[in-house]
């Protein structure tokens, strides 16, 4: 599909009418028996806790202050969610996520049921869309995530004045109004979890879908200039998600001084050298945490890296931010932990990799990798760190329960602060 | 120049990836009399073995990455840049190859590709250019590809090898469809097949099938020359 700015040119695998400001597709009545009947159970087992999840959530991210286990999510992810209409059935999943796309309520039911199911203590934000298909010229829809960036929109630097000079607004363009109505319903329906607004993609991984990931490296190494011009456009389009968020999801600050979170995922940081991230700090990462400070928001930045430019995004952001994120295949936690915990304000998301659910006997490999996490655990200071674990599409059902039930098993234990 | 002079400026170019001047100084190689198959064997298939020989991370790392600091490593636009000069140099070198008294037999016909349901290209293409720079007969067949695409064009091609690349997890299911098609087709002992791709595990020909898996450029290099060896001597 060929688009620029806004597809609003796009049919076919979309809902009708679904770019434009506050869409709003209507549950059906069963849709709501659902919703309410799942939800009823997160808020019945939110209870029988010995702290409430937003309590819990609250003083691993924002704390320090005891916990009665660590917090525990299995992301609803865009490509798995469909999973849970086929109960695991053999591949390929009856329903896909390109399915769920076109029916916006089916997904918000999927990722409800998925909560409760798999015992969330948070509200996992997968984004339906990043607005690639907004910074793109040529995307893709897909059957397994948000529509792919196949050519960047932007060649020359007058295509890069061009779009600075007319941010497109994400709440009416693209597949974002889809993405953010899920936003406006999840919190509406579960106000008692921590919620997660999405502001994703990040800077480095906006910049290349806006470019072209293969152009956009290049530039950076090649045409500096250019790549720090494209950097700021992404950012002022970064940044007007972020204020549409915001507002979507609100500050939500309790009695116990919990707040919501806003995500800013960037997989792809790890492409770039430690020098490269600094050359394109002022004008990315940099304006954004300002600007999400004026909204009251410590952003949680998720970047897959490895350690040591780990180590200077978190020296050079310091104590800026509210939250170091690690996800998905990282790096060896042992490396990476004394780096995230030189600042009291980082917290740390850590998962069990796919591979042990892969493995042949996933138990041991399960246990292994979950027993390394809690001594790390044991190490530290402070009680931040949360389990989201990323599970791999062909993991079997029995697996990623018993991945669960040993994450309860190995991380209830009372955590002082 | 000399030619010791030229390779030597070459070399100097070609780390410090200035594709522009590959180009150029492989023509003056050329034009001072070096043999092209030489130049592409002897300097830029050494150097880029040198070059990617290192520890490579990109979003997803190798253990043994991850404790480097990320100037002592290979990063994704290092491989970016390593093909785009081996791309200036042989496009340059490929009219007098074409000539060259001393012919090149190719090692091998592969065909490369990126699964269905995944348009990630990148590292595909690259893997590509670097195997054709290595003198194998490459046809790259694009992205979003079936396992129907894939065993058709190493039949029509009589390929010695499929390198597949699959990047995203629900695309598994295609690399282990390839193999059956290529059962149905009756090639799969004709055809190896080597896999990479972030959706990709080294454990691969264990769990699902495969001949090998690439967890890098180099690797892909080097095991590809493995896997051609082997279908040779399987073919005395």
């Amino acid at each position: 599909m060929v688009n620029q700015f806004s597809s609003q040119e796009v049919h076919g695998d979309y809902p009708a009418g679904f770019n434009v400001p506050n869409y709003h597709p209507v549950l059906t009545e069963s849709e709501e028996l659902w919703i309410e009947k799942a939800n009823a159970r997160i808020r019945e087992r939110d209870k029988q806790g010995k702290m409430s999840a937003r309590q819990r959530c609250g003083q691993s991210q924002w704390g320090p202050g005891p916990v009665d286990r660590v917090p525990m999510a299995l992301p609803a992810q865009s490509h798995i969610i469909p999973r849970i209409f086929d109960s695991y059935l053999d591949n390929p999943p009856i329903l896909t996520n390109r399915d769920l796309l076109k029916h916006p309520n089916l997904y918000f039911l999927a990722e409800t049921i998925w909560r409760a199911r798999f015992y969330c203590d948070w509200i996992y934000n997968s984004p339906v869309s990043f607005g690639e298909d907004i910074l793109t010229k040529q995307f893709r829809l897909i059957d397994n995530g948000p529509p792919l960036a196949v050519e960047g929109f932007a060649k020359t630097k007058e295509d890069m004045e061009y779009f600075y000079d007319n941010v497109p607004d994400p709440a009416a363009s693209g597949t974002w109004p889809i993405h953010l109505w899920l936003n406006k319903m999840r919190v509406k329906t579960l106000p008692e979890l921590p919620s997660y607004g999405s502001a994703c993609a990040g800077h480095i991984a906006s910049a290349g879908f806006f470019m072209g990931i293969k152009e956009f490296l290049l530039a950076v190494r090649k045409n500096p200039e250019l790549a720090i011009l494209a950097t700021k456009c992404v950012t002022k389009f970064i940044n007007r998600k972020i204020d549409i968020m915001a507002d979507v999801i609100g500050q939500q600050l309790n009695a116990d001084g919990v707040g919501n979170m806003l995500y800013w995922c960037d997989g792809a940081g790890g492409f770039l050298t430690g020098a490269e991230f600094k050359l394109l700090f002022d004008e990315g990462y940099g304006a954004s945490i300002t600007h999400s400070a004026k909204k009251g928001y410590a952003p949680c930045i998720a970047f897959a890296g490895p350690v040591p430019s780990m180590e200077l995004m978190c020296d050079h952001m310091g104590n800026l931010l509210g939250g170091g994120q690690v996800i998905g295949e990282t790096p060896p936690y042992e490396d990476l932990w004394p780096v995230l915990h030189k600042y009291d304000n980082m917290y740390t998301e850590a998962n069990s990799q796919n591979k042990t659910l892969l493995a042949n006997d996933p138990e041991a490999a399960i246990r292994k990798d979950l027993g390394r996490l809690a001594a790390l655990q044991a190490k530290t200071k402070l009680p931040r760190m949360m389990l989201e674990h990323a599970i791999d599409v062909l993991a079997p059902l029995p697996m990623v329960d018993l991945l669960i039930k040993l994450s309860f098993e190995i991380f209830t234990y009372p955590i002082k602060a | 120049m000399s030619v010791n002079d030229i390779i030597k400026e070459y070399k100097t170019a070609f780390y410090a990836y200035d594709d522009k001047k590959c180009g150029e100084l492989a023509l003056q190689a050329v034009e001072v009399g070096m043999d092209p198959l030489d130049i592409v064997e002897k300097n830029l298939l050494v150097w880029t073995r040198d070059l990617t020989g290192k520890s490579f991370y990109a979003g997803m790392y190798e253990e043994k990455a991850a404790t480097m600091k990320s100037e002592e490593a290979i990063m994704v636009s290092d491989i970016i840049m390593i093909a785009e000069c081996l791309t200036a140099s042989v496009s340059v070198l490929r009219p007098y190859l074409a000539k060259s008294a001393r012919k090149v037999a190719s090692p091998g016909t592969i065909i490369i590709g990126t699964v269905e349901g995944d348009v990630h290209d990148i590292g595909k293409t690259i893997v590509g250019s670097i195997l054709g720079s290595a003198g194998f007969n490459v046809t790259d067949i694009g992205f979003d590809k079936s396992s129907k695409d894939f065993a058709m064009a190493a039949k029509l091609n009589k390929a010695d090898i499929l390198a597949v690349s699959c990047s995203m997890a629900l695309a598994r299911p295609v690399m282990t469809s390839i193999l059956d098609d290529l059962k149905k087709f009756g090639i799969r002992e004709k055809t190896k097949v080597i896999v990479g791709g972030q959706a990709t595990y080294v454990d691969d020909p264990g769990r699902i099938g495969v001949d090998a898996h690439g967890a890098d450029v180099s690797e892909a290099l080097s095991k590809t020359e493995e896997l051609v060896r082997v279908l040779k001597e399987q073919k005395k």
